[in-house]
């Protein structure tokens, strides 16, 4: 994928853990350590894990909300990093994102048309109020809420209908990627779906990019084309979303898929549990960051990081057993 | 952007614009429902009619001295008496209020004002910015208040509501600064911050547009605790004779004139009065202050 519309490289954050009176740094959260990805135009690439496991910090260091430690972002081949402050404002016409909590992500003293109309009075889209006021209601009509409503407040609306504004929001910029940040796990399973396919279809309506964060795989296998599954700041295995699903190679992701319900009552699967907590990504294991919860732990788990390698074309893992 | 994405909301489009109710009018109406806030607001109204509208009450004026009538009890030319000076009690009572409320308003909106704009920009941008300008309001914080007064009068040889309303001012705004200072820190988290960077907004436009107008509850309830306690402390410094002098009207000047054995006990209606002023404006707009957050409350729901 040469033409890659987002390229992720190395990307790390970490935070500094402060003690004493001199504040002096006497450790790291090491939220993000080393994901890389790609994304190319018009495609949904997932990022699944347990919570803790950076990936809304991930997702967040990407558009620079939070300012990366290290690593390339490379958007459209350029590096966002190295953008000053007034580029980066421009910059982020291109890319949006859409909160978890739809009830913490509206203004609440804004009305529908005012939380609508900032992003292109930022960015000076439309000359004309008359013609902003035309895109407003076109943008509410594309995420199937009523432009009737538009002078509403949004604890007018219920949590779905909110999450439809948050992704007009996104889309008043007409940006080329979305970063979903658990954009359906705060709403109703009925909802959820709705949701869902309406980011299916504006995908395939104007060619959007999706990095879409979740912690539920079913979620994620419908709407992604590939999936990276973070752990403890890492990705530990990459790959085609339905190839990864059939044949996990990582003994996590096989653990995470073994959790999910299968809806046929005469299916049995082996169902993994995963011993232990999260470890703290202070101060993360020894060797492999997974060794210690894993199945198939071996000796050299214990001390020594696997590498992160393509096993198959577009299919990439980090562990020994594929040494 | 075509419009053919199906609706799956079920929300028939077209028709007029349905305008919505706007937060602070959905506060108004969860304050008009408590009772006792409602009251601290007509008691409240009431004492500034009366003190604004003082000459209306009493022909008397609250600076002209009758001295051939000193230290009489009510009577009908003079329903309230006089003080021991032949002053009025009434008409002091009534423009005493102004003096009062004067400086207690005055000194709690600039207080606020002073306080929500350093405190703004210091949780606003964090950092060593934050740094530096709470590590100043440390020093503010510490600093010896009844000296700074004695210091002030000192050196401008005068004492009056101007000086009362700097000083106050300038010792009172660190606190709201550092309060202020934690309201932004904690908007600063929220998603619909985060979303305004997203979209391209500037620090001013963020501060100004997103977060100072969800701050407006809080800050209404700093200024009428600020307000009451101004009220309290006008008096205190007064009657400890910091304040304002006994030329000038004023409820806490009247206490001061009062303090003594004879009128304690023998003449209540030189020190009730002005006592029962002061002890319902700090009442009332204490009521209202809680009304306020509860109506600004977006968990109170009713």
């Amino acid at each position: 994928m040469s033409e890659a519309l987002l390229q992720v490289r190395n990307l790390k954050k970490h935070f500094p853990i402060r003690k004493g009176v001199m504040r002096r740094i006497a450790g790291q959260v090491r939220a993000v350590d080393g994901v890389s990805f790609e994304v190319g135009a018009g495609e949904t690439f997932g990022l699944v894990g347990e919570s803790g496991c950076g990936k809304s910090t991930a997702g967040r260091s990407i558009l620079r909300l939070i300012e990366p430690t290290a690593g390339q972002i490379l958007f459209g081949g350029k590096d966002i990093r190295k953008l000053r402050k007034g580029q980066m404002r421009l910059m982020r016409r291109e890319m949006q994102i859409v909160f978890q909590d739809p009830y913490a992500s509206l203004n609440p003293r804004y009305t529908v048309r005012q939380i609508l109309e900032e992003p292109m009075i930022i960015h000076s889209l439309f000359g004309s109020p008359t013609e902003r006021q035309k895109r407003v209601a076109e943008l509410l009509e594309t995420v199937g809420l009523s432009a009737s409503r538009m002078d509403r407040y949004p604890h007018e609306f219920s949590g779905g209908q909110r999450q439809r504004i948050g992704i007009a929001r996104a889309l008043a910029v007409d940006p080329k990627l979305i970063i979903a940040d658990e954009p359906v796990s705060a709403l109703d399973v009925s909802v959820q779906s709705q949701v869902l396919n309406l980011l299916d279809d504006l995908q395939k309506q104007l060619n959007l990019s999706y990095v879409f964060i979740a912690h539920d795989l079913s979620v994620v296998k419908h709407i992604s084309d590939r999936i990276g599954v973070m752990y403890l700041g890492q990705i530990v295995e990459l790959g085609e979303s339905d190839q990864l699903y059939e044949n996990p190679l990582h003994p996590y992701t096989q653990a995470l898929l073994s959790a999910v319900p299968v809806p046929d009552p005469e299916v049995r699967r082996e169902r993994i549990i995963l011993q232990g907590d999260l470890p703290s990504p202070a101060n993360p294991p020894k060797g492999c960051y997974f060794h210690p919860r894993c199945k198939d732990c071996m000796e050299v788990c214990r001390t020594q990081a696997p590498e992160w390698k393509e096993v198959k074309p577009g299919r990439f893992v980090g562990c020994h057993l594929y040494d | 952007m075509a419009a053919s994405v199906v609706s799956k909301a079920g929300v028939k489009s077209g028709g007029t614009v349905v305008k919505g109710k706007p937060p602070s009018r959905l506060a108004f109406e969860r304050f008009m429902r408590n009772p006792l806030a409602v009251a601290g607001a007509i008691i409240l109204l009431a004492i500034i009619f009366i003190t604004v509208g003082a000459p209306l009450f009493t022909h008397y004026s609250p600076s002209v001295i009758d001295i051939m009538n000193t230290n009489a009890p009510p009577s009908a030319a003079h329903p309230l008496g006089t003080d021991p000076s032949g002053y009025d009690n009434l008409a002091r009572l009534l423009y005493g209020g102004r003096v009062d409320l004067t400086v207690a308003f005055s000194a709690g909106v600039m207080t606020l004002v002073i306080g929500t704009i350093y405190g703004g920009i210091s949780g606003y941008f964090g950092g060593w910015i934050d740094n530096l300008m709470m590590r100043f309001v440390d020093v503010m914080l510490n600093f010896p208040f009844v000296v700074f007064i004695l210091f002030l009068e000192a050196v401008f040889n005068t004492s009056g509501e101007l000086l009362l309303i700097t000083v106050v001012v300038l010792t009172s705004w660190p606190a709201s600064g550092r309060f202020m200072r934690g309201v932004f820190i904690q908007l600063r988290q929220q998603d619909f911050v985060i979303g305004a960077t997203t979209i391209g907004a500037g620090a001013w436009r963020t501060i100004f547009r997103h977060m100072l107008p969800n701050t407006v509850g809080t800050l209404s309830v700093l200024v009428s605790f600020a307000v009451a306690g101004y009220v309290g402390l006008e008096a205190a410094l007064t009657f400890i004779g910091l304040g304002l002098p006994l030329s000038v009207a004023s409820w806490g000047g009247m206490l001061s004139e009062a303090s003594n054995y004879t009128a304690m006990t023998t003449q209540p209606y030189l020190w009730l009065p002005p006592a029962i002023m002061i002890v319902l404006t700090i009442l009332s707009v204490n009521f209202i202050g809680d009304g306020l957050r509860d109506a600004f409350d977006p968990q109170m729901r009713s």
